[in-house]
Parts: structure tokens; sequence; C-alpha cells
């Protein structure tokens, strides 16, 4: 049934890609940010939101980013980066505040947050930098 | 649109009691938080009766399972209005609105920044407003709290686990945490407590490298090299909505209660670090006081005893 299941998924993650379909809320690492999030900044937008299980305000920002990258509909990629799992990454930005949330675009940070925001807010920041 | 009994706002210490007394009273209700209070801001918890030793997160989750297990849910949205409505109210938040005969007000409060215009600038880069947050990020660093108080004393305990040198740095000329904290700070060989000063300036390139500090007895100024600075100033009152809808408060923002924690607006009650009651002593033991309160008096105007 495993087995089946693979293939499933298999299958169905290429037909996305032959289709152009971009996954929208995705989770990044040390080893692939370079190509989920530097290089896909030059296509489409990137939000990487940095977090830890040990954060709670990043509990309660998740779920928003995550509602916000629906909503979008594919106008952005929301990156979650786990910066205990992932030190270079993390402390290549100078992470010293989570939740710190970065917009990529282009290749480069084109806009910052950290800590906290409500979601009307968030909303908001996004509106503005993917205009 | 169904009208509920109450609507709780908060889902930290105080509006979680009220809304588990809620279910005793059988009242039909919703709590809307956007997360779990100040409560989770705190590393250890060791007055909270029951629980010797715990942290504010796992108190909170503790709460959360309490509610659940009786029946209650919460729903983490946004509140953006509340308004009295003919008797009834209307809580509007970014999701829905939704209509209540009384409402519970127990929405904490905001921490109170340093005041200085380089602030905004360095948070996120050596400024923290979160210890039980950021603690990680200064591993055998040189870290300050700013402040005197519990919140203080607990963030620089928490910090000095991790950092190599703490310092404590506050206007007055001891420290108001509890005594027992207090023992613990002086205990700690790592913190080191600067008295009568106060932060003048944040220097640093790309983050923060250190901080002009005034002793306000001598007016003399130093620099203190460091790698970050915790404000553990406490709270403004976020009465910001309950003041809009005609709730009165001190001077402080605090909202003004009576002993069944009513505010002036009848059906309209308020609870926790919010409100004036309790002596201003923000504890979770006071606000979840508070919270059983406000919800034996809710239920007193539902079944027409009030």
């Amino acid at each position: 049934m495993d087995e089946l299941e693979d293939i499933r998924k298999r299958k169905l993650e290429e037909m996305k890609r032959k289709l152009g379909h971009r996954e929208t809320n995705i989770e990044v690492n040390d080893g692939n940010f370079g190509e989920k999030v530097i290089e896909q900044s030059k296509e489409v937008p990137v939000v990487v939101d940095f977090w830890a299980e040990w954060c709670v305000p990043c509990r309660m920002l998740g779920p928003a980013l995550e509602h916000l990258a629906d909503k979008y509909g594919g106008k952005f990629v929301l990156a979650k980066l786990n910066v205990d799992q992932n030190p270079l990454t993390s402390s290549k930005y100078g992470i010293m505040s989570i939740p710190s949330v970065k917009m990529f675009k282009n290749g480069g940070i084109a806009d910052e947050f950290v800590g906290m925001l409500p979601e009307p807010s968030v909303d908001e920041w996004i509106k503005r930098n993917i205009r | 649109m169904k009208t509920y009994d109450t609507v709780i706002l908060g889902a930290g210490p105080a509006g979680m009691s009220a809304a588990v007394y809620g279910t005793r009273y059988n009242l039909s209700m919703l709590v809307i938080g956007r997360d779990f209070g100040t409560i989770t801001e705190t590393d250890e918890i060791s007055n909270y009766l029951g629980f010797p030793s715990a942290s504010g997160t796992e108190l909170a989750k503790k709460f959360t399972a309490h509610l659940k297990d009786l029946g209650g849910t919460v729903r983490y949205e946004e509140i953006l209005d509340i308004k009295p409505d003919g008797g009834n109210f209307t809580v509007t938040t970014n999701r829905d609105k939704y209509t209540s005969r009384t409402v519970i007000y127990c929405l904490g409060g905001v921490k109170r920044k340093l005041g200085l215009p380089e602030e905004e600038r360095f948070a996120g880069k050596g400024v923290s407003y979160c210890s039980t947050c950021d603690a990680a990020f200064f591993r055998n660093k040189t870290v300050a709290v700013a402040g005197g108080r519990n919140s203080a004393a607990m963030s620089a305990l928490l910090l000095s686990r991790l950092a190599k040198k703490v310092y404590i740095i506050y206007r007055g000329d001891r420290l108001k945490a509890f005594p027992s904290s207090v023992r613990s700070v002086e205990k700690t060989g790592n913190i080191t407590v600067i008295l009568d000063s106060v932060i003048r300036e944040i220097k640093g390139k790309d983050s923060v490298e250190s901080l002009v500090l005034e002793n306000l007895k001598t007016g003399e100024r130093r620099d203190l090299r460091l790698d970050g600075i915790f404000v553990e100033f406490g709270h403004i009152p976020n009465s910001g909505l309950a003041k809009k809808a005609g709730a009165e408060t001190l001077d402080d923002g605090r909202i003004i209660t009576d002993s069944g924690m009513s505010t002036n607006i009848r059906g309209l009650f308020a609870a926790g670090d919010v409100t004036s009651g309790s002596n201003g002593f923000e504890q979770v033991i006071t606000a979840a006081s508070e919270g059983a309160i406000a919800a034996q008096s809710a239920y007193k105007i539902i079944s027409g005893g009030g």
C-alpha cells in the first residue's frame, strides 16, 4: 500500500510540474534555500518565515501566513524555515529574533518584519510588497 | 445570526478561566484570541497552585486542553471592534461578526518599549521583547535585560543559562521582583545588576553592539558592550477596543471594574491584566480568579439574576 501511495504522490508531482503548478506553501532548509528561495524569488516573491517549535508567537503567526498564502493563490510562495534545524541559513541572515519574516524578490530581501503581527497587518504588508 | 450568551475576548489565563466557568454555567459562548497572552513570555512559573514549576507555554496548553475537555474551543482571530448594540454586543474580527448578550474582555497588555528613536531599527537585530523566543540566539554572548521587576528577573535567569554574561539594568535602587527571584539573581554568577541606571542610546552598525548607560544619581555616562538587549518593562493595558466601546479606564489605561468585574457598561465585563482589579498584581492566579468572577457575573445577567 505504501508503495502505491508513493507512486500516486510521484505521479501527482509530475502532473503538477507539467501543468506548471507551483507549491505555495513549502518547507525549506539549509540545503535547498538557494533553489527554493533565492532562485524561485526571481520568478515569484517568496516569503520566508523563520520559526522554531519553542516560539509561541511563531506558532500563532504561522497559520496566519498559511491562510494568506492560500488566499493569494500563488501570487507569492510561503517558505517556512525551522531555525533550530537550519542554523546556517539563520546565521547567514542574522536572525536574532523570531518570528522573523523576510520577503525575497529577484534573489534578494525586499522587505522584512520581526515579531508577531495580526493577520490584517501581515495582509497589508504582503499587499504592499507584491504589487 | 446566532446570539451567544457571552463572547470571551482573549485566550490567556483570564479568558480561559472565564471560559471554563462559562461551560460550568452552560453559557453558549465563544472564545476569541490571537494567542495565549503574555503568559507565554514567562519561562518558569512556580506560583500557580498545583504546578510547582511549569513554563508559561506549558500552563497555557494545559488551560486550552482543560477547556477542550469541557467542550469549549478557541477561535484564533484578530478582534477589530466591539460595539454595544441595543442591549447586545457585536464583535467584529478579521474573519467574522458575532453577536452576544455579554462580553468578557480579557485582552491583557502589549509590551512596553524602551522608547528610544533607534529602537525600531534594532528590533530583531539585538533588541528583543521575548526572551523565551530569542534567548537561544544569544548562546555564549553578552546581553542585558532592561527592567527590574518580576519579568526582568525571570528573563535574566533564563538568559543566564545560555548567555556568557547577563546585565540587568534598572532605574530603581533595588530590584522589585519577588524576593525569591531576587535571591536567585544574586546567586547566579554570570548576572550583574546595574541599579539607578537608564539606557540612553543603543549603538551598532548592523546589530546591537553597545548601550549608553546613564547613572541617574551621578549623571555619569558610560558604554556597555554587548550583543543583545531584552526589554522587560512590563505591559501597557490593551484596553483600546473597550475604551472605544465606552468603557471607563484609569489614566494608565486599565479598565475600571467593580468587584463583579463589571465595567461601567452593562453586560461588558473585564478580567486579567487589562483591569484595575487585583491591585495591579499581574499574576496568572489573579487573572484566572478575575475570569471566574466575570463568568459568574455574566451568568447572573443571562439568567436574569444580575
